[in-house]
């Protein structure tokens, strides 16, 4: 019997700024271009976040790293000009994805493998945290580009 | 009811404090320094020498204890991480060679200072260790803590047939010690938080589970409440809260990154305003020798040491702060609405 591939309406993200995010963002939007999803990028808001080079408390710097997010990070989005939401939420990176994908009621999470942090395997990064706690769909974009191929065009 | 001891029974890391969370990082080594600081601000030139202070030489927290609190396979994966040179919990919280050695000693230094408070009966304990603990939940640390120092030694307490009533004024919600005892009858837990922030939790509506309803009390405050607002929820919510509860002891996890100077949040507390709440949390305990401060949070070292004189020195009675407490700012609603929640009727503040 041929299993059934529900419909992607709609893509959850995670992003923090990382070159793992961005990568797992041109995933996500390569997957909804020709499905039509809708693709919600998350930013989790921790104590302290990176604005370039400096770190900086995100209690004094919310709105510098909520634009740093929505306009920076996210800027694949626009160029790509799929459906699109940004939410930034406070907490831990794996709740606040996981909590994102159940209230969108998303068919697909995406995250990368390794971000900026969590990356205490025994520990589990925030990739494994997801995976372990969820039962929609996860795609987990590898850390670093290998030999294998790029998201499709 | 008590009133403030001359007595102060503190303990802290000294030198041996090798939790290093790499340059530029807030939770630093030399917020114990601004600590020690404030204590002999407190308690005058010599007053660290004299008889009023009871020095406790941390010791480390045996495994047994902090199972009470984190599971077994968190503690071991931390100590490896450790052991392997370190590494990220998360991108706030890094854990550097000497981490789980220290973290183990700061908790421990907890539960020593309560082994001497039970002993003496007399005094006010004051635990000044790093890194902090109220973000580590029982199965993974988080918000730069590793290991959860207050609820470690709530739940020796707890274990003792204690009554444990847990405040945190630091102005991030405590989520692992709400984790911890949740579900938990024999230990209350009451923060007092800007919201919304990190870590996203302790709303008003979270009450406790079903073991233990209405244990768990959330005041949370908007972006520039001020020291009032503190008052009003010690004096509104959590007063009365206690009295129902009726606490053995009384455990504070004390984060000064409230104060109007520190980089960390938006709230807008003097170090006055630290003092006064030390001194009304303190009045909550049935009696001398029952009230534990635990270093949390506090990030500008300028006004951590500030607001340490001030809650040592209310605790003491030996001085009095020079930064008046604030008033003002918003977050009436907040208490208020805490106040419903916690089932007294809407009056007088």
């Amino acid at each position: 019997m041929t299993p059934t591939v529900p419909a992607l309406r709609c893509l959850v993200v995670g992003i923090d700024g990382s070159d793992d995010a961005a990568r797992a963002l041109e995933w996500a939007i390569a997957l909804a271009r020709p499905t039509g999803a809708r693709v919600v990028a998350v930013h989790a808001l921790g104590l302290l976040a990176r604005l370039g080079d400096t770190r900086v408390a995100t209690g004094t710097h919310r709105d510098a790293i909520t634009r740093e997010f929505a306009d920076r990070w996210c800027a694949a989005l626009d160029r790509a000009g799929v459906p699109a939401d940004r939410i930034a939420v406070d907490g831990p990176p794996a709740e606040v994805v996981l909590a994102v994908a159940h209230s969108e009621s998303a068919d697909l999470v995406v995250v990368g493998e390794r971000g900026v942090g969590g990356t205490a395997a025994e520990l589990g990064s925030t990739s494994r945290r997801v995976l372990a706690a969820t039962t929609v769909p996860v795609l987990v974009v590898p850390a670093a580009p290998t030999t294998g191929p790029g998201p499709p065009p | 009811m008590t009133t403030v001891g001359a007595v102060l029974v503190w303990s802290d890391l000294g030198d041996l404090d090798r939790h290093d969370t790499g340059v530029g990082h807030p939770e630093r080594s030399a917020r114990l320094e601004a600590v020690r600081r404030g204590v002999a601000d407190a308690l005058g030139p010599d007053g660290i020498a004299t008889d009023g202070v009871v020095r406790v030489a941390p010791r480390d927290a045996t495994a047994d204890e902090i199972a009470r609190v984190h599971s077994t396979r968190y503690t071991w994966s931390l100590a490896r991480l450790a052991d392997d040179g370190g590494g990220d919990l998360d991108p706030d919280t890094p854990v550097s060679a000497g981490s789980y050695a220290t973290a183990v000693l700061a908790a421990g230094a907890g539960l020593a200072v309560i082994d001497t408070l039970r002993a003496s009966g007399r005094g006010a304990g004051f635990v000044a260790v790093r890194p902090p603990g109220h973000h580590a939940r029982p199965g993974i640390g988080m918000g730069f803590c590793l290991l959860n120092n207050v609820a470690i030694a709530a739940a020796a307490l707890a274990d003792a047939g204690e009554r444990v009533l847990v405040v945190d004024w630091d102005v991030h919600h405590g989520n692992g010690t709400q984790d911890a005892f949740w579900d938990d009858p024999r230990v209350a837990y009451a923060s007092v938080h800007q919201s919304p922030l990190y870590p996203g939790t302790g709303l008003v509506h979270e009450t406790g589970g079903p073991g233990a309803p209405g244990t768990t009390i959330n005041v949370p405050l908007p972006a520039g409440a001020t020291g009032e607002m503190y008052r009003r929820a010690v004096d509104d919510v959590l007063a009365d809260a206690a009295a129902a509860f009726a606490p053995t002891w009384v455990l504070v996890s004390a984060g000064f990154d409230g104060h109007r100077d520190d980089p960390l949040a938006g709230h807008h507390l003097t170090a006055g305003d630290y003092g006064d709440l030390a001194g009304r949390i303190a009045a909550l305990a049935p009696t001398d020798g029952r009230v534990v401060v635990f270093l949390e949070g506090g990030y500008d070292l300028a006004a951590l040491r500030r607001s340490v004189a001030a809650t040592v020195g209310r605790l003491t009675g030996t001085s009095t702060s020079d930064e008046a407490p604030s008033h003002g700012g918003p977050g009436a609603d907040a208490v208020d609405a805490a106040r419903v929640q916690h089932g007294r009727a809407t009056g007088a503040g």
